[in-house]
């Protein structure tokens, strides 16, 4: 009863409430309790009482009533839940393709190629030469030179 | 929790079904209903019917209350409606908004002392309780008589009760409520008299 006491001034927190609601769901003499003290407070408070029966006419009025069933509000909990859940697949989403995209980039292969060409600069002249010399099926043009001419320009730079 | 979250949760239940939980809220506020109501309806019987009105139209429109406003600002928007149609039907004049609007009825606080609604049977049962609380007050030890002072006639939180009384919060939570208890004791017989007739 002394939780009652304390639910009434507002003393309780949430869970605790939420708990004594639910004990007094099930126990008349808790409700009983909450009653009379709240009887209590009036009366101290100087305030009126309604008359004898008061009470008793409205329970059997209240009894007569079809119980109000109201559809329950949505759980905000769970459509934040469900929010949070489709927004994370979202992002994982976007950082999926934005990982896919810059790995399968042409600048990126150019970077990788780089590393390759940089472990390997001494084979540069040998390859150009041979690209000049090679027999190709396609029609000759610069853009297979491009690639090696572009990491000797570079080798070159790194040393000066 | 605070007030307005408990109210909160007891209609909340009331609309799942759990008609204690709305006899819990009458419980709380019939006594302002009934105040309120006696400043347009002298005669007391006439408070109680228009109370008991109120009480049940809110109970029939509870899965339209959403929580915009407090459970009692819209409860007494109802019973001053219910007062309204009710002098109407009688033929006789009905408040306009301005001398009663729900700002007001928020934070209506009557100054006057106790108003009888009750018939003489009724009043004699209002004055006994009055005595039975009043006196037992009196023979509390003073520690209980002050934290149960703080509390409901200056609304002090515990917190705020405990920092005057130079004592754990702890400690104002059981003096509460060993007081109201004590007090209870003692009401008991008079309310079991006419067991639940009088909250």
């Amino acid at each position: 009863m002394e939780r009652i006491s304390a639910l009434m001034d507002g003393e309780l927190d949430d869970g605790e409430a939420v708990q004594e609601f639910k004990r007094c769901g099930g126990d008349a003499t808790l409700v009983e309790g909450w009653a009379t003290y709240h009887l209590i407070g009036d009366v101290l408070r100087q305030e009126a009482a309604l008359g004898t029966g008061f009470n008793d006419r409205l329970r059997e009025a209240l009894a007569a009533e079809p119980t109000v069933l109201a559809p329950r509000p949505r759980n905000l909990q769970r459509r934040a839940r469900l929010f949070a859940l489709s927004a994370a697949a979202g992002i994982a989403g976007v950082l999926a393709v934005g990982w896919l995209a810059y790995f399968n980039h042409p600048a990126s292969l150019d970077a990788g190629a780089g590393q390759v060409a940089e472990a390997d600069s001494s084979m540069n002249e040998y390859l150009v030469a041979h690209h000049e010399y090679a027999d190709s099926a396609s029609m000759p043009s610069v853009t297979p030179y491009v690639r090696y001419v572009n990491e000797i320009r570079r080798e070159g730079a790194m040393s000066r | 929790m605070g007030d307005r979250e408990i109210d909160q949760q007891l209609v909340e239940r009331a609309q799942r079904g759990d008609k204690r939980a709305f006899e819990m809220l009458v419980a709380k506020y019939q006594r302002k209903l009934g105040r309120l109501l006696s400043r347009f309806i002298r005669d007391s019987a006439e408070v109680e019917d228009v109370a008991q009105e109120a009480f049940i139209k809110a109970y029939r429109a509870l899965p339209s209350f959403r929580g915009d406003s407090a459970f009692y600002t819209w409860l007494y928007r109802i019973g001053i409606n219910t007062a309204k149609n009710y002098l109407v039907a009688m033929g006789r004049r009905a408040p306009t908004t301005t001398e009663f609007d729900s700002e007001e009825a928020e934070n209506f606080e009557d100054g006057d002392q106790l108003r009888d609604v009750n018939t003489p049977e009724a009043e004699l049962m209002s004055k006994q309780i009055a005595a039975t609380v009043n006196e037992t007050m009196q023979a509390l030890p003073e520690e209980l008589r002050t934290a149960i002072t703080l509390r409901e006639i200056e609304g002090l939180s515990y917190e705020d009760i405990a920092t005057i009384m130079n004592c754990p919060i702890g400690t104002v939570r059981s003096r509460i409520f060993r007081a109201r208890e004590t007090i209870a004791e003692r009401l008991r017989p008079l309310l079991g008299t006419s067991k639940d007739k009088r909250w």
